[in-house]
Order: structure tokens, then C-alpha cells, then sequence
């Protein structure tokens, strides 16, 4: 192949560098990064996403695609089905906008997500009691008896359980509702609650003990059953 | 342990409690999705929900903010996703569209954009794929490079490349396992000898960069049309779909490499070029247009790229191997992928970057064997091989993306501007 002048060489040359370059093979060996970076693929390319699409707004689908269902799944769950197709619409929407705001150092996208959703959430509290009450009221009154097998008195029981749980969860308080929720629904961990509630790790641990105790009570166990401080049990409190 | 089940009791009867959640519609993910995006489309300002006017700007993917890029989404074909695997590829929520609606949608939304400016800034992601790791723990090592490419319209104005090398990680999850049983390296040896492109590192390098005087070289700018290469030739493309079909199959045929059946273009080729050249909406939406009547494409899949941009994957029967990426909520042509099956390892191809007399420049795939009789018979100023034979084995996966393009009135960032 015949070269021309030195233009072309000059080309050539910028070329040269120009695809090593471009084909990612010049490599130099650089210091490496820490070592916890690579601690939560999931969480990193979650902010990486969000960190994205400040500039390229479409960078936040990839965040859309692999947590819409989850937050419309926890706020069905919370508020009825009817009600998630809105708030989980609206919590993203309020994510998208704000989503410059994200903080990584704060806290997992999952989480902010969350707390998003939860303060959504904190609109419709009336509605949520109310469906709670109608959980409460739709399953037989807890001093139900009569039934003659086990069978029957097991899922009476049940039933009954259920009843006291949902009127123990009504009645407890809205923050520490959000916490139990969480933990128990959102499968979030301690730091990822703290960081979607803006509450410091210490009292996650704290409140979902004393919510525990009055569900445990509320359900007839008693309390010496969790009389420990937390820090062992389904691997979900760690107290600070 | 009893105080441990009854806590763990405890917080399983909440569930149970509440009904199991029912996915939500496909039409209420597409509205939400809508919705949330609704202030991001195009680049014009729009009023959001609470009133304040958000400007969304094309998008500006600065290179200091992708230092530290995870690139453990794409799920390449050669390694099929392991189990675990949560990132992308998630199952469609619908079945997947033909080739012509993703196409003739992808028409309808192709944004209004600027026609005029001082440069017309390309911005590219190239993503190679390896085979890394020992052989007790194999893993995917994936590697990205970024190039915001800056062409001047005015002639006495310099091109400007400003690269930059990403570094390179274990590609998924499981990669990353496997990455951390073999000792959590964070450099490879991707190819004997003591070059610097034999080894990687997972630290990103300084950005690189690199100009050149496009008054002096007729070869840059350097846009794909093969019978275009100034602007103004590009502006005045035709922009009814007859015209632009009858267009580009003569610059198909007008092809700088005769007689070489794999790379002949094709109309396919030609449109896809002119996806991401500097032509107007108007031309972009014919070339969607043609591409929508062509028979033998087809969708393979939907995917999200490792930037989390969601696309269909096209192939088009002239062109196995070749994927285009088309994104068309956005009506853009978003990557190419080189699909080379698993079963031909060693890569077979030696990759050749051409700058050809036309001002036609493309990556090429050429059998190794036949790369010399290739640059024989071609009729290209220069051929660059940058990919060549054995010393790159391992290789399994590239993938490129054209994160963004468009003109600018804005001026390279790049140090002591001339």
C-alpha cells in the first residue's frame, strides 16, 4: 500500500493512536481502585446509572426497568393495587427530577427509591388504616372458638392472627410503621432503611425492636420471647 | 435460636399478611415509564408537574464523570447470563415488536435537533468483551473506551478526539464472584509480550488527546456516507424516502472496496450511516423509513446496554453478525455489535479501521487470511490493521455505542485550545 506525503503519515500516525485508543488495547497499568468497590456490583452500577443520567436522562430507564415492579409490588401491597399504578408512577417521576440530587455516599438507589415511595406512601395513611381495618375486620375476631379439628382451629387461628396483626400494625405509629414495612416487605437492610427514612442507623434497630414487642404482645407471646436487644435473629437487627 | 425463629416468625406473618403483589400491566409500566420521561425527551425545555421549567440538554456525557464506569450490565451472547444474573435482559414484560414497528416508531420520534454549529460532537463507548480470569475461575472481563469526537465545520478549525480508556472489570455478578475467588486481580495480561496493550488495568487512564487540522487532510471530517463529505454535502441529502432510497443505494454501490462480497454495503449499511450523521430529522426519519420496508431484518431482542440505555437489538439478514441498536422511544440508532458466536474462537477476523478516499470510514471485520489480498484490492488511502491475528485471543465480545451526536456552538474541552 503506497503512502502518500507526510499529511498522510501525520494521518497515520494520529490514526494509529487514535484506534489504539479507540479499540480500548493501548492499556497502561494504573494504581488500582479500593477494594470496596467492587462490594456491591449491584448498588454501584445502581449510582453509576443515576450518576449517568444527570446528563443523558435516558440513562435512568435502566434504574425504571429493574425497580418499577419492586416499588409497585411494596406500595400494592400497602395501599391496593389501584392505588401503586399511580404512587409508584409518581414516585419515579419524582426520582427522574430529582434524581441529581441522588447522593450514593448516602445510601443505595433501592433505598432512595424507597424513601421516595415511602413519602409518597405518607399521603395516603388514611387509606392505609382504613385497608388495615378492613384486614382486621375481614377475618373472624380473635376470641373466635368453636371449631372441632385442628385443622379448622389452625386456620382459625391463623385468620385470627392475622386480624390482630393488621389492627397492631394500624395502630402503630407511622414511622415506625415505615420501618417494620421495610424491613418485613422491602427486604431493606438496616443502613438502606436509615438512609430512606433519613433516620440514623441506630434507631431502625431500636424501633423495630419496640415494634416487635408490640406485635409480639399484640399476638399474645410473651414478652420475655424477645426480651434480647436485636442484634442476632433473621439477620435483620443490628443495633448500633 | 427459639428467640431467633420467633422474630423471623414474626416478620414472615407481616408478609403473609399482606397479599403477594401482582405485577403491574404492561400498560401501566409503558404509562409510568412514559410519564417519568416525559420531561426527558428531545432537547427542548418542558414545564414538569410542579411547574418548573427543566431544561433538558443533549445529553452531555463529560469524561471526568465516567471514570469509574461499572460495566457489568451486558449480557453477550457468547456467555449467556448465569443465574443470578439481575441486571438487565430482564424477561419482556411484552413480546417482542416486529423489525418494521420498531423502526417506523423509532421514525415518528426522531427529535427535532439543531442543523447548524460550530462542531458536530460525536460521543462513543467502544466495549470489548475478554476472556479472562484462571482456569479454575473463569470470568468475563470487560473493558470500555470513550471518545468525544469534535468535528468543525469550519475547514480552518481542528478535529479534536479527547479518548479516554476506562479500565476494566469483571463483566456480570457472577464474573465478579469468580473475579474474587482468583484473587480479586486488578491487571490482566491479555496478550503475550511486553506491549503496553498487553496489559489492562482496571483504572481508568488519562484522557488522550488527540487533532488534526481538517483543512489539511481531506480525510477529516470523515463522515460514512460514502458519496458525502463535507456538511454541506450531508445537508443536502434528500430527504423523501424515494429519493433517499435511490441515494443511498448508488453510495452503496459506489462502494471503495470492490469486489469484496462481505464488504460491499448495502442500502442496510448506508442507512444505519446515516442514523448518526450530521443530517437533518427529516432525512434521519426517511432513512428509519427505508429501513422499516427492507425485508430479512428482524428483532432479536430488548436489551440495556451497559449505560442503561434501553434499545432493541436489529439484525438484518445481509448482515449476520452485524446488530444495530435501535432505540426507538428516542429515534436514535444507539450501537453496533459485532456478533461473532462463541463457536468460532479464536476471533477469526482481523479488524481493519479504514480511511478510505471518499472520506468513507468504518470499522471492517476481514479473515485474517485474506487481509492482505483485502488491502490490495482496496482502493483506501490508508488501512489500519488494529486487531490483527492471535495475539488478541481471548477476545470474545465488541460492542459500539454512540452515546450522543449533534452540533454544537460549544468548543472542545480540551487543554490550551488552539
Amino acid at each position: 500500500m503506497a503512502m502518500g506525503g507526510p499529511d498522510e503519515w501525520c494521518m497515520l500516525v494520529i490514526g494509529l493512536a487514535l484506534q489504539d485508543v479507540r479499540m480500548g488495547v493501548w492499556m497502561v497499568a494504573r494504581a488500582p481502585r479500593p477494594a470496596a468497590e467492587a462490594a456491591d456490583p449491584q448498588a454501584r452500577i445502581d449510582a453509576q446509572h443515576v450518576e449517568f443520567s444527570r446528563t443523558d436522562p435516558d440513562r435512568f430507564g435502566a434504574i425504571f426497568d429493574e425497580y418499577f415492579a419492586t416499588i409497585h409490588g411494596y406500595v400494592a401491597r400497602r395501599l391496593g393495587a389501584d392505588v401503586a399504578d399511580d404512587l409508584a408512577a409518581e414516585t419515579f417521576v419524582t426520582a427522574f427530577r430529582k434524581r441529581a440530587q441522588f447522593d450514593a455516599s448516602r445510601g443505595t438507589v433501592r433505598a432512595w427509591l424507597y424513601g421516595i415511595a415511602t413519602k409518597e406512601l405518607s399521603r395516603h395513611r388514611r387509606g392505609e388504616i382504613r385497608l388495615l381495618q378492613a384486614l382486621a375486620r375481614s377475618v373472624p375476631a380473635p376470641s373466635y372458638e368453636g371449631p372441632e379439628d385442628d385443622l379448622v382451629a389452625d386456620r382459625v387461628t391463623a385468620q385470627a392472627w392475622a386480624s390482630r396483626l393488621a389492627r397492631a400494625i394500624a395502630e402503630l405509629s407511622p414511622g415506625d410503621r415505615d420501618v417494620l414495612l421495610l424491613v418485613a416487605l422491602g427486604g431493606l437492610r438496616h443502613d438502606e432503611v436509615s438512609a430512606a427514612l433519613g433516620i440514623p442507623y441506630g434507631t431502625v434497630g431500636s424501633r423495630l425492636n419496640r415494634v416487635r414487642q408490640k406485635l409480639r404482645a399484640e399476638l399474645g407471646t410473651g414478652p420475655t420471647d424477645f426480651a434480647d436487644n436485636g442484634s442476632h435473629g433473621a439477620g435483620a437487627d443490628q443495633d448500633g | 435460636m427459639a428467640r431467633g425463629q420467633i422474630r423471623m416468625d414474626e416478620l414472615e406473618l407481616v408478609r403473609k399478611l399482606f397479599a403477594e403483589p401482582v405485577p403491574p400491566a404492561p400498560e401501566v409500566v409503558e404509562d409510568a415509564y412514559a410519564r417519568m420521561m416525559s420531561g426527558g425527551e428531545g432537547g427542548w425545555a418542558r414545564r414538569s408537574r410542579n411547574g418548573a421549567i427543566v431544561i433538558v440538554a443533549a445529553a452531555s456525557l463529560a469524561a471526568a464523570a465516567i471514570t469509574a464506569v461499572a460495566l457489568a450490565s451486558r449480557v453477550s451472547r457468547t456467555s449467556p447470563p448465569p443465574p443470578g444474573h439481575q441486571v438487565t435482559n430482564k424477561p419482556a414484560l411484552r413480546p417482542l415488536p416486529s423489525a418494521k414497528d420498531v423502526l417506523l416508531t423509532a421514525a415518528k420520534h426522531v427529535p427535532p435537533a439543531p442543523t447548524t454549529g460550530r462542531y458536530w460532537r460525536l460521543r462513543t463507548m467502544t466495549f470489548t468483551i475478554r476472556a479472562g480470569g484462571t482456569k479454575a475461575h473463569p470470568y468475563n472481563l470487560l473493558q470500555a473506551v470513550s471518545h468525544d469526537e469534535w468535528y468543525p465545520v469550519d475547514p480552518s478549525q481542528r478535529y479534536w478526539d479527547i479518548g479516554q480508556v476506562l479500565g476494566a472489570q469483571p463483566q456480570t455478578a457472577v464474573d465478579v464472584r469468580a473475579w474474587r475467588a482468583a484473587g480479586a486481580p486488578r491487571t490482566w495480561r491479555v496478550a503475550p509480550g511486553k506491549a503496553p496493550a498487553s496489559i489492562v488495568s482496571s483504572a481508568p487512564s488519562p484522557r488522550t488527546y488527540s487533532s488534526t487540522s481538517s483543512s489539511k487532510n481531506p480525510a477529516a471530517p470523515m463522515w460514512n456516507v460514502a458519496t458525502a463529505s463535507t456538511f454541506g454535502q450531508l445537508q443536502q441529502l434528500p430527504s423523501t424516502v424515494a429519493s433517499l432510497r435511490a441515494f443511498l443505494e448508488q453510495a452503496a454501490k459506489a462502494n471503495p472496496i470492490p469486489g469484496d462480497a462481505v464488504q460491499q454495503l448495502t442500502l442496510f449499511d448506508e442507512c444505519v450511516f446515516v442514523l448518526n450523521d450530521p443530517v437533518s430529522a427529516q432525512v434521519k426519519r426517511a432513512a428509519f423509513e427505508i429501513l422499516a420496508e427492507l425485508p430479512g431484518t428482524r428483532v432479536v431482542a430488548k436489551v440495556t446496554d451497559p449505560l442503561g440505555h434501553s434499545f432493541y437489538e436489529l439484525v438484518h439478514a445481509e448482515r449476520s453478525g452485524t446488530v444495530i441498536f435501535v432505540d426507538s422511544r428516542h429515534g436514535r440508532v444507539t450501537g453496533l455489535h459485532y456478533d461473532e458466536p462463541a463457536s468460532q474462537r479464536p476471533w477469526p477476523y482481523t479488524l481493519l479501521w479504514l480511511s478510505c478516499k471518499k472520506g468513507f470510514v468504518s470499522p471492517v471485520a476481514v479473515r485474517t487470511g485474506q487481509a492482505h489480498s483485502y488491502l490490495r484490492n482496496s482502493k483506501c488511502k490508508l488501512a489500519i490493521p488494529v486487531l490483527y491475528g492471535r495475539p488478541y485471543d481471548g477476545l470474545l465480545d465488541v460492542m459500539t455505542y454512540w452515546v450522543s451526536s449533534g452540533f454544537t456552538n460549544a468548543s472542545p474541552p480540551v487543554p490550551h485550545s488552539r
